[in-house]
């Protein structure tokens, strides 16, 4: 005899989940029974935010593997602390299941101990959520699930599944006609397209700009995308998610938008002609929409639909899988010469290089993260949390590819680098895993510490400390006269302290000259461990694109002007 | 206002997904009908009204999995002119 949950953990075995995350609770306690049997390794967060946070984390860094991340919570607060974390893999298009209790069905509508809607209050922050209720939906359930968590445009699924469903009796009708492999019914069919206006409008710009998103990570053809890049001489500028793809490229212009590089928000705003791949024209993006690339024409590729004309209209749009498109456009643009125009890119990038001269004896934190990222080991994973030091992350590291920059791009939530750097690491257990935080961010997830501990993940945690919620007071101090409203962190703990209370080694630095040191001691620790980076709080993320404006009217720092 | 035919899988959540998308992309809903044909699928009829694109609430509605076929009501033909999904049941006819 096997029950529902023994089911339901087999299944996941079949397919090759080797980790999840999760907490235990009472109506889900079957499927914690069956992990005891079973050969996928479990890791105990110690918030439910966690767990769904590492399982994200974990996504991200296999984009590609064909393997969503999977986390376990309870009925009631179990589930409803899943909300924040399941909203930020929406958001960012990650593939991830999760798994909840729910009350035996009876129970359903009662008000009962721990019984809380959660289908319904999953319905905004999930690509699709199911309920099961019935022993013969169980094997459907899960393998639609996995099938529409990782198709089309990805996304985080939740599957609620009752108490009494786990513990029922498996019919043998369904164990015979158990299915293993998800049917791969993607959205991946080649797209129609006007070819002779693809070809109209590259050999009439003049400008072209490849705007890169996180599509091109979606997609799971990277390496088309990097082809791509290499095969023709076109300027390219990255989103936030796409932030690494072919960093060192000479080409490539850097990130754009509010505190994207000079070079790319000047290259955009000139530009005749945006190619567009797996982009939504986030606010965050364009600045003021209406004076975003005012000159240029725009070819769209997305897989999904309802983001063509959303918010920019495209003159051509392409519906599709990028897979589809790329060897098109490759061949297309190699017989296109630009070279006027990326000469212009190219000096405009020499223009705008970043500087690292900031005078005084404080530590200059773009500077400090610009020399880790360089002496850190190639493949090295970086998740960061939410504010000024993850916007310097995205401009200041390199990333051997995008899915090793872990960030959280559309919700922006605060607290999701530690746990999402322990999901990184649990998939990359070779690799070098540093999570960069802030002190407001760390705080919001701290009690993860006890899952590093506990499982001896070597995760580097890098806290950017100003004693404020930096990026709200770098707002106050620009658009609201100075007027700082809950924005003091100086009463802080001792990081330092409580890192170590945790049981991570620690150390802390504040001057310019401590620098390096600090970088050699943080890669020189072998098991967990926190390097706390006292850095000014007057520190502004520069350049930035004021709220109204266009894209090119960035404010930059005095010695920028 | 514009009328949308949609068929819908009878699953747990699938109305109330369709009435969510409806009003987080900023339209309202001015009637609604709702019949269970004999696939046990939903045929529904929705007037909406908001300045947003209804082509752009028609992509966000077909992104429900729910969702089988989905069509814009031309307004004086009667007539479904947009499809999406597949379209199996024949629930939706309308007379031209």
């Amino acid at each position: 005899m096997m029950n529902g949950a023994e089911y339901l953990v087999q299944f996941l075995e079949r397919k090759n989940v080797r980790h999840v995350f999760g907490y235990p609770g009472g109506a889900i306690m079957p499927v914690y029974d069956a992990l005891l049997k079973s050969k996928i390794k479990h890791y105990l967060c110690r918030h439910e935010q966690g767990a769904v946070l590492a399982a994200d984390g974990y996504s991200r860094s296999t984009l590609g593997s064909h393997l969503p991340g999977i986390c376990i919570a309870t009925s009631g607060p179990g589930a409803t602390n899943l909300v924040t974390g399941l909203a930020n893999a929406l958001l960012d298009s990650i593939p991830l299941i999760a798994i909840s209790g729910q009350v035996n069905s009876a129970l359903i509508g009662t008000d009962g101990f721990q019984e809380i809607d959660t289908l319904g209050l999953s319905l905004a922050v999930v690509k699709h959520s199911f309920l099961v209720d019935d022993i013969t939906q169980l094997d459907e359930t899960l393998n639609q699930a996995f099938e529409i968590a990782m198709t089309g445009r990805p996304g985080p699924v939740l599957i609620d599944v009752t108490k009494d469903v786990q513990q029922a009796e498996v019919p043998s009708s369904l164990l015979s006609k158990r299915t293993t492999h998800f049917s791969e019914q993607d959205d991946r069919r080649e797209p129609a397209f006007d070819l002779n206006e693809l070809l109209r409008l590259l050999s009439r710009s003049r400008k072209p700009v490849l705007y890169l998103g996180g599509g091109c990570l979606s997609s799971w053809h990277l390496g088309d995308v990097n082809k791509l890049l290499n095969n023709v001489e076109v300027p390219f500028v990255t989103t936030l998610k796409a932030v690494g793809i072919e960093s060192k490229h000479l080409l490539n212009l850097g990130m754009l938008g509010m505190h994207g590089t000079q070079a790319a928000n000047h290259a955009i705003q000139e530009s005749d002609l945006l190619i567009a791949l797996g982009v939504r024209f986030d606010d965050r993006a364009t600045g003021n929409l209406t004076k975003f690339a005012p000159n240029a024409k725009v070819i769209h590729v997305d897989i999904d639909g309802s983001e063509i004309n959303k918010l920019r209209k495209a003159d051509l749009s392409i519906r599709g899988d990028l897979k589809s498109v790329l060897p098109v456009l490759n061949n297309a643009l190699q017989k296109q010469e630009y070279s006027e125009w990326v000469r212009h890119c190219c000096s405009l990038k020499k223009e705008f290089c970043w500087r690292y001269d900031s005078p005084g004896p404080s530590i200059y934190a773009p500077r400090f993260l610009a020399q880790l990222s360089k002496r850190a080991r190639e493949n090295t994973f970086i998740a960061c949390d939410v504010g000024q030091h993850q916007m310097w992350v995205a401009q200041h590291c390199e990333f051997s590819s995008p899915n090793h920059h872990l960030s959280s791009g559309g919700l922006g939530t605060m607290g999701f680098g530690l746990p999402a750097a322990i999901g990184a690491q649990v998939a990359n257990p070779n690799n070098c895993v540093i999570n960069v935080s802030g002190d407001g961010s760390f705080a919001m997830n701290i009690q993860e510490l006890m899952t590093l501990i506990r499982y001896q993940l070597p995760v580097k945690i890098v806290l950017i400390d100003n004693s404020a919620l930096g990026m709200v007071r770098q707002w106050q101090h620009l658009f609201f006269k100075d007027r700082y409203s809950e924005v003091d962190l100086s009463d802080n703990p001792d990081f330092v302290s409580v890192a170590k209370a945790f049981g991570l080694s620690a150390k802390r630095i504040n001057k310019s000259h401590h620098e390096q040191q600090g970088i050699n001691w943080l890669l020189e620790q072998s098991g967990p461990c926190l390097l706390q980076v006292c850095i000014n709080n007057n520190e502004q993320v520069w350049p930035l694109v004021p709220p109204g404006a266009a894209n090119h009217e960035m404010m930059l720092e005095e010695n920028q002007k | 206002m514009r009328e949308i035919a949609m068929e819908v899988t009878n699953s747990y959540g699938a109305i109330e997904r369709i009435f969510r998308v409806v009003r987080h992309r900023r339209f309202s809903v001015c009637h609604c009908d709702i019949t269970t044909n004999q696939q046990q699928k939903f045929a529904i009829k929705l007037t909406v009204a908001g300045s947003k694109s209804i082509d752009n609430l028609l992509e966000q509605l077909k992104k429900l999995v729910d969702v089988e076929y989905i069509g814009l009501v031309e307004k004086n033909k009667r007539q479904v002119v947009e499809t999406a999904k597949s379209f199996n049941s024949g629930a939706l006819s309308y007379a031209t």
